[in-house]
């Protein structure tokens, strides 16, 4: 899924949510209106027709953190890199994870991201990164700081698309926006790992963002856990594509 | 060869206020060659001039006000003098550094020393101007605060007079009292207490004569190079300048090593309403320097339709975390207190958290505290207690005693924050290892400014050092207080040297002096010696390993929260590696080869005999 | 050296001099979103204009902003191939507990960039010195199969860095890094020009650019320092935040060229600068009564430090707490007051002048100032002569307090 050119609206099935709850709840029709899917490697075997033809949602790879003594070497991006491209998946998202108190944690997420954003870059498959600080020493004061030092550092090292938590105000969102200046997603704000929490609904919050700069959102746990997923889905795609078509890689 | 007119003025007063006598001395080119100025030349003085067991407050205690070569002049911020003497909080060594503008004067009237012994028979005020020293009985001084005494001198012999005085707790000989000139202090170690004991309110100086240098145009040089060091600094050029010291205070909450509730942990809740930036928003209206200093630290707030030079960061720490307290205007008007009764505020404030501690354990209750509800967090008790310290009014005449001598009555050792006596600063040790060996290991007590590795341990500056692992600091708090010393003797102020290193003080120095000091080993060796003189002093009068201790809380109890959590000080093996780098015995003392390759054999008068 | 590295190497170092002016706008990758690259591209736009030869970036910017270096006599392009929390100081977001680095991208990557060059760190003073110098090892290799320059940035860092062997370990890092294969440096000035033309001797004849650091106060501390390493036998600078902080970049970069390609120098810079005549002009609300103006001024006329013989005073005013300086007004009351005819002003500089022959020491002109800064010293008059044209207090006030009029402050 490459939104660069217009927008998109993501759903993470390897969260709360996965590929065969999220048809269960929203149906193979309403499906093929999203514009990108994010799995786990072999998820989609199961699913595989839902992938066919030229209007199907395109599939990124989720790649797991990397664990500091297993090291995040050339070998082990080529064939995550390779293996999605091999499956025609259309980008690869990686959580970047700084704010530890042991800070060889926030050097490995570092390098792992580096690494990948390296060879996907080699191989032309976009990278996008999660601007999701985590651990002890990010606070409630120093959260925007710390999620727009990961998003910046994310592009710098070569990502194509950041993704970033709900931020509060628009207007930092913005800024954060405005120093990464590259697509932006919305990451669903009920993940287990965003420090803030929009006070409005899902609707309202993105709409508020869409108009200072948000490309799309990343569903996640809103869908699994709302009433009427399959009208949240459907709000959520008009609002963001606004009838400018969906993009596609 | 004399040094007169090379950076020193090249002339040492001694006044003997018991015989009324005054006698200048030439300075000693040899001992200002190894030992330079400031604190290596008073720390010189003292040790030749005293002996072992002296009681701090007799006439023959010393006090030594000692310049460097470079104050006076165009080097940055060099306006620094040392207090020296012998401390009768700790018995034991004591250098107090001050900045302002009186050492400055002192130089201008032709002297880089003043040494004072005796006993004034009434309160006496010492008078120094270009070149002529007396003494005057003025005992309408007595019971002033600072600032009045201050006030009232310059209207009495002029504006253009600077003035060094003690408050009301000097002259009532509070061993936490210190000495005070223009809102600025030698604070810690009562060195108030001395001059009060020698019946001195207060020490006028006025000076119109030159000062000097070796090589005018390569001086100026290189003074113009440092000082542009200074403006290419974050630290010199922005953060000092624009939140004063209070700018760490944030950040030092962030690593877990801000002291809270006398040193119960290292995380306070409420640091953000202390914070350099809330400090600047709310409370300060106006920078202020020193003599010659680009930065500007000191920052001015309005208190009670007074004027206040502070809080800095100790003072904000000391009446803030230390005791739970974020009440801005009762740190500010502790602050004030402090200043105008004469006592050292980071003292003051470890001793009202020492005293909270005792009372929200059940060891004080409130009428033992003369009715004040003692309780964590309380600006209003803050203030109470403040008061009474400062005035010695009911509790407050045991309080200002300090924790060491309270702890001897009222138990709860482990929670007497000190180190030989000394109250312990604003850094939490369990969570900057390299602070805990700096302030085990320190000339005059628990001192945060000896070895400040909270440069590299907290403040990321340089390269950041993992502050809870052991590992290194023994070298770096070896190298960090041969360092601190060296400056100490310079006349120029620490915050300088932030942004830049011993090769711009070496060009400042050698050019001024004439002296061989542009190689950074030739100042590195000089810094080794004043520590291993002052150490040599501190062992005379006792001081072995056992000394060198931290209290209790920091060595048994985990920290419980923060990135320290669960970290306690290995003091023991810390001090393992110190003692052989150091070149001194297992047991704390220094070497015979030591003291021979650094020639301290050469200028001391009598070495300990162990 | 191979033919690619030499070719490369000459579009960053001009071939005409040898010299060359880098500009760095990497720092997103190391601090996060600081002030000047926020908006990278408009910010290297404006640095563009001013002429610089190379710019530093990151591997991810230099992607998104290659057309910024395309066709002819556009800047070189730089790429950081790794990065550090090293620099994430206090000043920044979540601030370094220890030193972590990592390689960020492969020479290859830079090739296909078009890069001229690669640039790495190269740390000594902490644990981890040998692994930072595996990582430049392997980055050299990787530069000699691609023929592409490898810059080194050797910067002492770490517990065992103090001041006192502050110099020595530059020039252990620069020995390292030339020993490791580097093609350029990118050191630290190290104060002077005399230990740094040590430094540039240890670099065996690599070229030794100069790095900038944090911003100074003003960017005539920046030209001075290029100034000072070029007469140290550096070749250029690599300046960041002091040219893309600066309010106006490409006025900054183009000054930088001044001195580095066209052999101007920072005097003429100044007094180009200065627009007659002269005036001097006080704000007090900036002043802090440091008093290092007496020091200077009493430096330049006697010699001495003697703020007794300064030309100028600073008043406290203890109610309002603030400091006020007074200065040589050029008001003329002074010559009008003086009976022989021995104070003058000087038509060249605009300032007084004192004809000493002519001065029977009468002291009209210490009554008649109307701001009391004429004082008598000697049976002669101390009058503020400007200084011949660069009046020191200016030079030497850290806060603009004292400035010249058109000048401006600071």
């Amino acid at each position: 899924m490459d939104p660069s050119d217009s927008r998109g609206v993501l759903v993470d099935c390897t969260g709360e949510l996965r590929l065969n709850l999220l048809v269960d709840k929203i149906g193979r029709e309403r499906f093929k209106d999203i514009d990108g899917v994010i799995v786990y490697e072999d998820s989609v075997t199961d699913f595989l027709d839902l992938f066919f033809g030229k209007r199907a949602p395109g599939c990124v790879l989720r790649v797991e953190p990397r664990g500091s003594e297993e090291g995040a070497g050339r070998e082990w991006a080529e064939k995550l890199v390779v293996n999605a491209l091999r499956r025609d998946f259309s980008a690869l998202i990686y959580r970047l994870t700084i704010g530890h108190e042991d800070e060889r944690l926030d050097s490995s997420s570092m390098s792992a991201m580096t690494m990948l954003s390296t060879v996907c870059n080699e191989y032309e498959l976009p990278l996008i990164a999660e601007a999701a600080p985590r651990g002890e020493r990010v606070t409630r004061e120093n959260y925007v700081d710390c999620v727009g030092l990961a998003a910046r550092m994310a592009v710098e090292a070569g990502a194509s698309v950041v993704a970033v938590p709900f931020l509060g105000d628009p207007e930092v969102f913005r800024k954060v926006v405005d120093a990464v200046k590259t697509p932006t997603l919305l990451i669903d704000p009920l993940c287990g790992y965003t420090l803030l929490k929009p006070r409005s609904s899902l609707q309202e919050t993105v709409r508020s963002l869409l108009e200072v700069g948000l490309n799309g959102v990343i569903l996640g746990p809103s869908l699994a856990r709302s009433r009427n997923p399959d009208k949240l889905l459907a709000d959520t795609l008009s609002m963001v594509h606004g009838g400018a078509g969906v993009g596609c890689r | 060869m004399s040094l007169a007119g090379r950076g020193y003025v090249g002339q040492v007063a001694w006044v003997d206020l018991s015989e009324g006598s005054v006698r200048a001395e030439p300075l000693n080119p040899l001992h200002a060659s190894m030992v330079l100025g400031g604190k290596g030349l008073g720390a010189l003085i003292l040790y030749n001039s005293t002996r072992p067991g002296l009681d701090p407050l007799s006439p023959e205690n010393p006090l030594i006000i000692s310049t460097g070569p470079l104050t006076g002049t165009l080097a940055p911020s060099s306006c620094r003098f040392t207090i020296v003497t012998k401390s009768p909080h700790t018995g034991l060594f004591l250098d107090s550094n001050c900045g302002g503008f009186f050492g400055v004067e002192l130089k201008k009237a032709g002297f880089d020393v003043l040494v004072v012994t005796g006993r004034a028979e009434a309160l006496s005020t010492l008078i120094v101007e270009d070149g002529k020293v007396w003494v005057e009985e003025t005992p309408d001084l007595k019971g002033m605060t600072t600032m009045d005494a201050e006030k009232a001198l310059k209207k009495r012999l002029g504006e253009e007079f600077r003035v060094l005085t003690i408050g009301p707790a000097g002259e009532e000989l509070t061993p936490i009292a210190g000495v005070f000139t223009d809102q600025r202090c030698a604070g810690r170690g009562g060195a108030g207490a001395v001059m009060g004991s020698k019946n001195l309110k207060a020490i006028a100086v006025r000076g119109s004569k030159p000062i000097s240098v070796y090589d005018p145009e390569g001086f100026k040089k290189a003074c113009w190079r440092a000082r542009r060091r200074i403006r290419m600094h974050e630290v010199t050029a922005r953060s000092l300048p624009t939140y004063g010291t209070v700018n760490i205070l944030e950040t030092v909450n962030e690593t877990g090593a801000l002291p809270t509730r006398n040193f119960k942990t290292g995380v306070f809740e409420e640091a953000w309403k202390l914070s350099g930036y809330e400090w600047r928003r709310s409370e300060w209206v106006k920078d202020k320097a020193c003599f010659g200093c680009p930065i500007a630290c000191s920052k001015l707030a309005p208190v009670d339709g007074k004027i206040l030079d502070g809080p800095d960061y100790e003072t904000v720490w000391a009446f803030g975390p230390q005791c739970g307290v974020s009440d801005r205007k009762a740190i500010l008007y502790a602050n004030w207190l402090c200043d105008a009764y004469g006592v050292d505020t980071i003292s003051t404030g470890v001793i009202v958290g020492y005293v909270m501690e005792l009372y929200e354990r059940g060891v004080l209750k409130a009428d033992d505290l003369d009715g004040v509800e003692a309780r964590w967090g309380s600006g209003e008790a803050l203030t109470r207690l403040v008061e009474k310290i400062c005035k010695g009014e009911g509790v407050g005449r045991e309080l200002r005693l300090g924790v060491r001598r309270l702890s001897v009555k009222y138990g709860l050792a482990e929670a007497a924050l000190h180190v030989k006596g000394l109250e312990m600063p604003g850094y939490e040790p369990r969570a900057a290892k390299g602070m805990g060996l700096g302030y085990a290991t320190s000339d005059r007590g628990a001192c945060h400014l000896r070895a400040y590795t909270a440069d590299k341990e907290l403040l990321g500056y340089g390269g950041a050092v993992d502050p809870i692992s052991i590992g290194g600091k023994a070298r770096l708090v070896v190298d960090y207080q041969n360092e601190k010393a060296l400056i100490d003797s310079t006349g120029i102020c620490f915050f300088a040297t932030f942004a830049f290193s011993f090769r711009e003080l070496g060009d400042m120095l050698s050019r001024a002096t004439g002296l061989p000091l542009e190689e950074t080993e030739a100042l590195r060796l000089i810094g080794e010696r004043v520590y291993n003189l002052t150490r040599l002093f501190d062992v005379r009068e006792g001081v072995t390993r056992k000394d060198d201790d931290l209290p209790g809380r920091l060595l048994n109890e985990p920290m419980p929260e923060g990135p320290a959590k669960g970290s306690r000080v290995e003091l023991e093996e810390m001090l393992d590696e110190y003692y052989p780098i150091r070149g001194w015995s297992n047991d704390g003392v220094p070497e015979r080869e030591t003291i021979e390759r650094l020639n301290l054999d050469k200028l001391v008068k009598d070495l300990p005999t162990r | 050296m191979g033919v690619g590295k030499r070719v490369r190497l000459s579009r960053i170092l001009d071939p005409s001099d040898g010299r060359g002016l880098v500009v760095a706008a990497d720092h997103g990758l190391m601090l996060g979103p600081i002030k000047g690259v926020i908006d990278l591209e408009s910010t290297l736009r404006k640095v563009i204009e001013g002429g610089p030869d190379a710019i530093l970036v990151s591997p991810g910017q230099a992607r998104r902003l290659r057309h910024l270096f395309a066709g002819k006599g556009a800047p070189a392009m730089l790429v950081r191939v790794d990065w550090t929390n090293a620099f994430r100081d206090k000043t920044y977001t979540l601030p370094a507990r220890g030193i972590e680095f990592c390689r960020v991208a492969n020479v290859k990557d830079a090739v296909k960039l078009g890069a001229s060059g690669v640039v790495t760190y190269l740390f000594v003073g902490f644990d981890g010195e040998d692994e930072h110098a595996s990582m430049v090892e392997e980055f050299a290799e990787e530069c000699r199969l691609w023929d592409m320059p490898l810059i080194v940035e050797p910067l002492p860092m770490g517990p065992k860095v103090t001041k006192a062997n502050y110099v020595d370990m530059v020039k252990k890092a620069v020995r390292k890094a030339v020993e490791l294969g580097a093609d350029l440096l990118k050191a630290p000035y190290t104060g002077d020009p005399y230990s740094f033309s040590e430094v540039v001797k240890d670099a065996s004849g690599v070229p030794v650019l100069v790095l900038g650091g944090y911003r100074a106060k003003s960017l005539r501390d920046s030209l001075e320092v290029i100034s000072e390493i070029l007469e140290a036998g550096a070749s250029g600078i690599v300046f960041g935040r002091n040219v893309v902080q600066h309010p106006n970049p490409s006025e900054a970069v183009r000054l930088m060229r001044a001195i580095i390609h066209e052999g101007k120098t920072v005097a003429d810079i100044v007094k180009s600068r200065l627009k007659p005549p002269l005036r001097l002009r006080v704000n007090p609300g900036s002043c802090t009564g440091c008093l290092i103006c007496l020091s200077a001024c009493s430096f330049a006329h006697e010699g001495v430090f003697q703020p007794a013989k300064a030309r100028l005073r600073i008043d406290y005013d203890e109610e309002k707490h603030s400091y006020r300086p007074y200065v040589c007004t050029l008001c003329g009351s002074c010559v009008k007051a003086c009976p022989t005819g021995a104070l003058t002003i000087d038509p060249e500089t605009g300032g007084l002048r004192l004809t000493a022959e002519l001065c029977d020491g009468c002291g009209a002109c210490v009554e008649a100032c109307p701001v009391k800064v004429v004082k008598l010293s000697d049976g002669k008059p101390l009058i503020c002569d400007l200084c011949g044209g660069l009046p020191e207090c200016v030079d030497w006030c850290p806060t603009g307090a004292i400035y010249l009029e058109g000048v401006g402050q600071g």
